[in-house]
C-alpha cells in the first residue's frame, strides 16, 4: 500500500470508531469505551509499531501524549455528561472528534494532512466545543478565540503553505511528506521568520498576545479546557518544531521568542497567584509553562543542541499531563460543588478521597515534588539552564524563568489544594456520588504522570545526554520517593472522619438531581 | 453564438410558459429545464471554442442557483402575497444575469446587462411597493448610481473602440468573441476613472457603495438573492473583460487602488453588519464586505495575470454567490416564520425550520472557511495569489495580506453573529407566526447551501486541476462537523423550549 492510501485508511478507521463509539455513548456504555480506546490508542499504536508511520520525534511524542489524554477526558467526560445532563452523546461527540482529529494532527505525513485537520480543529472548537454547555453565552469567547487566536495562527499556516507552494508548486506543496528527513530547508528573510514563529506562539498564548487564553480557556466548558490547555496549545510547540524542520528560520526571530516566553513565563505566574477562580489560575499556569516552552525552543533554535530539544520535549509532555488533569478535575469541581470559587471551596477532599489523591499528584507535578515528572523537568532545565549560563545568557533568561514559575507554581498549587482541605471535617459531610469512571479517570492520569519517569531516565540513559552520575542520583530520589509517597496515599486514603452514609445527593449548592 | 442566442430565447420563452401553468410539478420541471437548457447550450458554446472557461464555470453554477432562487420563488411570492408577475420577472432577471455572464462578445454582455439591470430595478421597484415602509428610494438610488454609472462606463468603452481604433473596426471587434478578438486600445489616463466607475458602484466598492444596502433590503427576498450573490459580482467580471481590451503600464498604482478600496470596503460593510438588527440590512453590509475581498483578489490578477490570480477572483466570485443566494433566501424564511425581519430577537430558529437550517449553517461554513467548503479554497488560493504576487511587489503583497486577512476575520465575526440565530437562548423575543415552517421554502434553501460543498468542484472541470485534494479529502470532515453542529443547535434548542413548557 501506498502511504497515501495507507493514510485514508488510517484516519477513517479512527475517526469512524471514535464516531461510532461515542455515538453508542448512552446504549451501550462498555461497548462504546472499547471502541473509543481502540481509536485512541490502539490503531495509532499499531501504526506506529508496525511501521506503516514513520513519524518524526516531536510528532511521536505529541501523538502519544495526545492519545494517552485521549482516553482519560474522554472517559470522564462520559461520567460527568451523564451526571449532569442524564446523556452525552451530544457532548461526547464533541469531545471525541476534537481528541480523534488532534491525534491524526500530530501523526500526518502530508502537508495538506496538517492543513485540514488544523483549520477543522480550530473551527471546530471555536463554533461547537466552545458553546457546547452554555450555548449562546459563549458566543463572545468564541469570538474572541477567532480574532485573537486562530486568525494570526491561521494566517501563520497559510503563509508557510504559500512558501512551500512557491518552491514546490502548489500540489507538490500539498503532498510533500512531512516525516521524511531529506527535505531541503528554504532560507527565509528575517521579515517572514518573525511572521511565522510569532503566529505559532500567538497560538501558545504568548505575550503580547496572550489575553486571549484565559478568557477561552477559563469559559470554556471543563473538558474542552482540558483539551485546549493540556493539547490545542502544543500545536503552537508543533508548528515551531515544523518550522525549523522546514526553513532555516533567521536568529532575529528567536530572540524575539525567547523575548515572549521570558515575559509569558513571568507574567503568567503573577497572574495565576492573583486569580480567585480556579480555571483562570490553571488558564494563567498555562501562559506561563507554555512561555518556558518558548523559551527553551527559542534557546534551541539559537543553540541548536539536542539536549535542548530532549527537555522541551519533557516539558511538553509534563505539561500536558499536569494541565489536562486539573482542567478535567475542575469539571468534577463544578459537578459536585457548582462554583469555581477558590473562597466558596476547600472541603473536597471529604467528598471524594479518589479524586483527591488524584489532584494531590497532578500539584506534585505541577510544583515539582519528587516522584512526578514535574520534578524531574524542572531538575534537567535547572541544570541545563547553570551549565549554558557559562556559555550563553539565554542560559540566564532560562533560570530566571524556570525559578520565578516553579516558586509562583507553589503558590498557586497551594492555592487550588486549598479548594480540598482547606476546612475541618464536617460532622456529617453530604455524600456526593461520583461515577467511577470520572474518578477512574483522574487516577489514571495521575499514576501516568507518576510512571512516566520511568521510560524518561531510561532514555536519557540510553542517549547519555546527561552525565551518568546525575541521572542515577536522580533515579535514587525517584525509587525512594515514590515508596514514601506510595506509603503516604495509602495513610491518607485510609483515614476516616466517621462519615456516614446517608442520603445520595447529587449537588452541594443544594440543588438536588 | 447564434446558437446560444437561440437558447436564452427558447429558454425565456420557457418560462414565460411555465409561468402559467397551475401544478407545482410542472413548473419545477419546466424551469429546471430551461435553466439546464442554458447550462448545456453553454457547455456545447464552450467546446466550439467560442467562451472560455471563466464563462462556463460562472454560467454552469450560476445556473444550478438560478433553478433554486426560481423554485424557491413559486411558494415565496404566494406565501408573501407578492403580484404575481414577481415569478417571471425573477426567471428573467436571473436568465438575463446568467446570460451577461455567458457572452461572448462585448456587445452582447452589454445588451444583456442592460436588461438585468431594467429587470432588477422593476423588481426592486415592486418590493418597495409591497414592504411595510412604503415609498422609499432604494430604486431611486439603484438607477441612479448603480444603472446610470454603468451605463457611462460601457458607453465610454464604446467610444473609445471607435474613437482609437477606426470606426468600422471598432464595433465589429466588440462584437466578436473575447477570445478571438485582437483590439487592443491605449487608453488616456483621463478617461480610465470613468471607465472603472460604473463596475466600482456595481461592486458597491467605498465610496459608491451607499445605494446597496437599501436595495437589497427593499427588495423581494429572491431578488435581493440574485442581486447580492450574482449582479454584485457582475462588476469585478465586466472589470475582467475589460482588461481583454485595454492596455496601460500604470496597473500598479489601479491595484493598489482596489486593494485600498476593497480593505476600506471590508472594514466598513463589516463593521455595519455587526451592528444590524435588519438580517437583509446586516446580508447587505456583508456584501459589501466580500465584495472588498474580490476587489483585492482583482487587484492581485491586474498585478499578475495567471493562472492562480485568475482562478482566485472566479473563485471568490463563486463563494459569495454561493453563501449569499443561501443566506439572502433564508431571510425570506425568517420573515415568513416569524413575521418581522429583525432578528435581535429572534432565537431557535433550529426549531422551526431544521432543513433549511442545515443548508443556512452550511453556508456559514463557508463565511468561516472551514475545510471542504468553496469558503475555505477561496480565501486559500487567496493566500497563494498573494505569495505569487511577492515576488512583483512587496509592498503591495503585504497590503492585499492584510486586506484578506481583515477579510477572514470580519466575515467569521459576521458568521458568529448570525449562528446566534439558531440557538436556543432564554431571550428570545420574538415568537414564531408559523410554527411548522414550509418545506416547499426550505428545501431549496438547503441544496443551495450544500452548493457550497459542490462548488469547489466546478474548478476540477476547468481551472486548477491541483486543487482536488483541497476540495475532497476534508467534505466528509466537514460534514460530520455540520451534523455535530446541528445536533448540538437542535439540543440546545430543546433544552430552552423545554424549561419554558415546564415553566408555562
Amino acid at each position: 500500500m501506498s502511504l497515501g492510501e495507507v493514510k485514508i485508511v488510517y484516519a477513517s478507521t479512527v475517526l469512524g470508531l471514535v464516531l461510532l463509539g461515542s455515538y453508542v455513548v448512552d446504549s451501550n456504555p462498555r461497548l462504546s469505551r472499547i471502541l473509543r480506546m481502540l481509536g485512541f490508542i490502539a490503531i495509532p499504536a499499531l501504526m506506529v509499531l508496525t511501521g506503516y508511520l514513520h513519524l518524526h520525534d516531536y510528532q511521536l511524542v505529541l501523538m502519544l501524549i495526545a492519545s494517552i489524554i485521549a482516553v482519560g477526558v474522554s472517559l470522564h467526560s462520559e461520567g460527568y455528561y451523564k451526571v449532569l445532563y442524564g446523556v452525552s452523546r451530544r457532548f461526547q461527540l464533541v469531545v471525541d472528534v476534537i481528541l480523534a482529529s488532534l491525534i491524526l494532527l500530530f501523526s500526518s505525513s502530508y502537508f495538506i494532512e496538517l492543513i485540514i485537520y488544523w483549520f477543522f480543529l480550530d473551527l471546530f472548537v471555536a463554533f461547537a466545543a466552545i458553546t457546547m454547555e452554555h450555548g449562546a453565552e459563549n458566543l463572545p469567547v468564541a469570538s474572541t478565540y477567532i480574532v485573537m487566536c486562530i486568525a494570526p495562527s491561521d494566517l501563520a499556516l497559510l503563509t508557510m503553505w504559500a512558501l512551500l507552494a512557491l518552491k514546490y508548486g502548489v500540489i507538490n506543496s500539498m503532498l510533500i511528506d512531512i516525516t521524511s528527513s531529506t527535505l531541503e530547508r528554504i532560507q527565509l528573510d528575517p521579515v517572514i521568520s518573525s511572521l511565522l514563529l510569532f503566529g505559532f506562539a500567538v497560538k501558545m498564548g504568548q505575550f503580547p498576545l496572550h489575553s486571549w487564553l484565559p478568557v477561552v480557556h477559563g469559559k470554556s466548558p471543563s473538558h474542552v479546557s482540558a483539551i485546549l490547555s493540556g493539547i490545542i496549545v502544543k500545536m503552537g510547540a508543533y508548528a515551531y518544531f515544523l518550522t525549523t524542520q522546514l526553513f532555516n528560520v533567521q536568529d532575529i526571530a528567536s530572540y524575539i521568542l525567547a523575548i515572549q516566553g521570558l515575559v509569558s513565563a513571568i507574567y503568567g505566574s503573577f497572574g495565576a497567584v492573583m486569580q480567585t477562580n480556579i480555571k483562570y489560575l490553571l488558564a494563567y499556569s498555562t501562559i506561563s509553562y507554555c512561555g518556558i516552552i518558548t523559551l527553551l525552543f527559542a534557546a534551541h533554535v539559537m543553540l541548536k543542541l539536542d539536549v535542548l530539544r530532549l527537555v522541551l520535549l519533557l516539558v511538553i509532555v509534563f505539561h500536558s499531563l499536569t494541565k489536562s488533569l486539573m482542567f478535567i478535575n475542575t469539571g468534577f469541581i463544578y459537578q459536585v460543588a457548582n462554583t469555581y470559587d477558590i473562597y466558596r471551596l476547600g472541603y473536597l477532599y471529604y467528598v471524594d478521597r479518589r479524586v483527591a489523591s488524584a489532584v494531590f499528584t497532578a500539584l506534585m507535578n505541577l510544583t515539582g515534588i519528587p516522584p512526578s515528572i514535574g520534578f524531574l523537568v524542572k531538575v534537567l532545565i535547572v541544570a541545563l539552564s547553570i551549565a549554558l549560563t557559562l556559555t550563553h545568557p539565554i542560559g540566564m533568561l532560562l533560570l530566571i524563568a524556570i525559578v520565578v514559575s516553579s516558586v509562583f507554581s507553589i503558590a498557586y498549587g497551594a492555592k487550588f489544594m486549598s479548594t480540598y482541605i482547606s476546612t475541618l471535617p464536617r460532622i456529617h459531610p453530604k455524600i456526593v456520588l461520583v461515577p467511577l469512571i470520572e474518578a477512574f479517570a483522574e487516577l489514571y492520569l495521575a499514576v501516568v504522570s507518576l510512571i512516566a519517569p520511568i521510560p524518561v531516565f531510561i532514555t536519557l540513559l540510553a542517549l547519555k545526554a546527561f552525565s551518568i552520575d546525575f541521572i542515577i542520583t536522580l533515579v535514587l530520589i525517584y525509587s525512594a520517593t515514590i515508596i514514601a509517597y506510595i506509603v503516604f496515599m495509602r495513610w491518607a486514603y485510609a483515614r476516616s472522619y466517621g462519615v456516614e452514609v446517608g442520603d445520595v445527593k447529587y449537588w452541594l449548592s443544594g440543588v438536588e438531581a | 453564438m447564434i446558437e446560444l442566442i437561440f437558447s436564452y430565447i427558447f429558454s425565456a420563452l420557457i418560462l414565460m410558459l411555465s409561468h402559467r401553468f397551475k401544478s407545482r410539478e410542472l413548473k419545477v420541471l419546466t424551469k429546471s429545464f430551461a435553466f439546464a437548457l442554458i447550462a448545456i447550450a453553454t457547455s456545447l458554446t464552450y467546446y466550439a471554442g467560442v467562451l472560455d472557461v471563466v464563462s462556463l464555470v460562472l454560467g454552469i453554477s450560476f445556473s444550478a442557483i438560478a433553478i433554486l432562487v426560481s423554485i424557491y420563488t413559486i411558494h415565496y411570492a404566494r406565501e408573501q402575497h407578492y403580484p404575481e408577475s414577481l415569478e417571471p420577472l425573477i426567471d428573467l432577471f436571473l436568465l438575463a444575469i446568467i446570460a451577461t455572464y455567458t457572452s461572448p462578445s462585448f456587445i452582447m454582455l452589454v445588451i444583456t446587462w442592460t436588461i438585468s439591470e431594467v429587470l432588477g430595478f422593476t423588481l426592486i421597484r415592486m418590493g418597495e411597493e409591497h414592504s411595510i415602509e412604503g415609498s422609499l428610494t432604494s430604486s431611486r438610488g439603484f438607477i441612479l448610481t448603480s444603472t446610470m454609472t454603468y451605463e457611462l462606463s460601457v458607453f465610454t468603452m464604446i467610444t473609445l473602440s471607435l474613437t482609437l481604433a477606426s470606426a468600422s473596426v471598432g464595433l465589429i471587434e466588440l462584437s466578436k468573441p473575447f477570445v478571438s478578438t485582437t483590439l487592443t486600445l491605449n487608453v488616456p489616463t483621463l478617461v480610465l476613472p470613468l471607465l472603472v466607475l460604473g463596475f466600482l458602484a456595481k461592486a458597491a466598492l467605498i465610496p459608491l457603495h451607499f445605494w446597496l444596502p437599501s436595495a437589497h433590503t427593499a427588495a423581494p427576498a429572491p431578488a435581493s438573492a440574485v442581486l447580492s450573490g450574482l449582479t454584485v459580482s457582475l462588476g469585478f467580471y465586466g472589470l475582467y473583460r475589460l482588461l481583454t481590451y485595454l492596455k496601460f503600464n500604470y496597473a500598479t498604482y489601479i491595484a493598489w487602488f482596489f486593494i485600498v478600496t476593497g480593505a476600506l470596503s471590508t472594514l466598513y460593510g463589516g463593521l455595519q453588519a455587526l451592528s444590524q438588527r435588519d438580517v437583509k440590512r446586516l446580508l447587505a453590509y456583508s456584501s459589501i464586505a466580500t465584495s472588498g475581498f474580490i476587489s483585492v483578489l482583482f487587484a492581485m490578477y491586474l498585478v499578475n495575470p495567471s493562472t492562480v490570480t485568475l482562478w482566485g477572483l472566479v473563485l471568490g466570485i463563486l463563494m459569495h454567490a454561493a453563501y449569499k443566494t443561501t443566506l439572502f433566501s433564508e431571510a425570506g424564511l425568517i420573515e415568513t416564520v416569524y413575521g418581522t425581519r429583525y432578528i435581535h430577537g429572534v432565537r431557535g430558529f433550529v426549531a422551526v425550520t431544521l432543513i433549511s437550517s442545515i443548508g443556512g449553517i452550511a453556508s456559514l461554513f463557508t463565511m468561516i472557511g472551514v475545510p471542504g467548503t468553496i469558503g475555505f479554497v477561496a480565501k486559500i488560493v487567496a493566500i497563494y495569489s498573494v505569495f505569487s504576487v511577492y515576488n512583483v511587489d512587496v509592498a503591495l503583497a503585504i497590503a492585499a495580506l492584510i486586506g484578506i486577512l481583515i477579510y477572514m476575520i470580519i466575515s467569521a465575526l459576521i458568521a458568529l453573529k448570525y449562528i446566534r440565530l439558531y440557538y436556543g437562548e432564554k431571550t428570545a423575543i420574538v415568537k414564531p407566526v408559523v410554527l411548522k415552517a414550509p418545506v416547499d421554502l426550505q428545501v431549496p434553501i438547503l441544496i443551495l447551501g450544500l452548493l457550497n460543498f459542490i462548488y469547489g468542484f466546478t474548478v476540477l472541470g476547468a481551472g486548477i486541476h491541483e486543487l482536488w485534494l483541497l476540495l475532497l479529502a476534508p467534505i466528509p470532515l466537514a460534514m460530520v462537523f455540520l451534523y455535530i453542529l446541528v445536533t448540538h443547535l437542535k439540543a440546545l434548542t430543546e433544552r430552552v423550549l423545554y424549561h419554558e413548557l415546564g415553566r408555562g
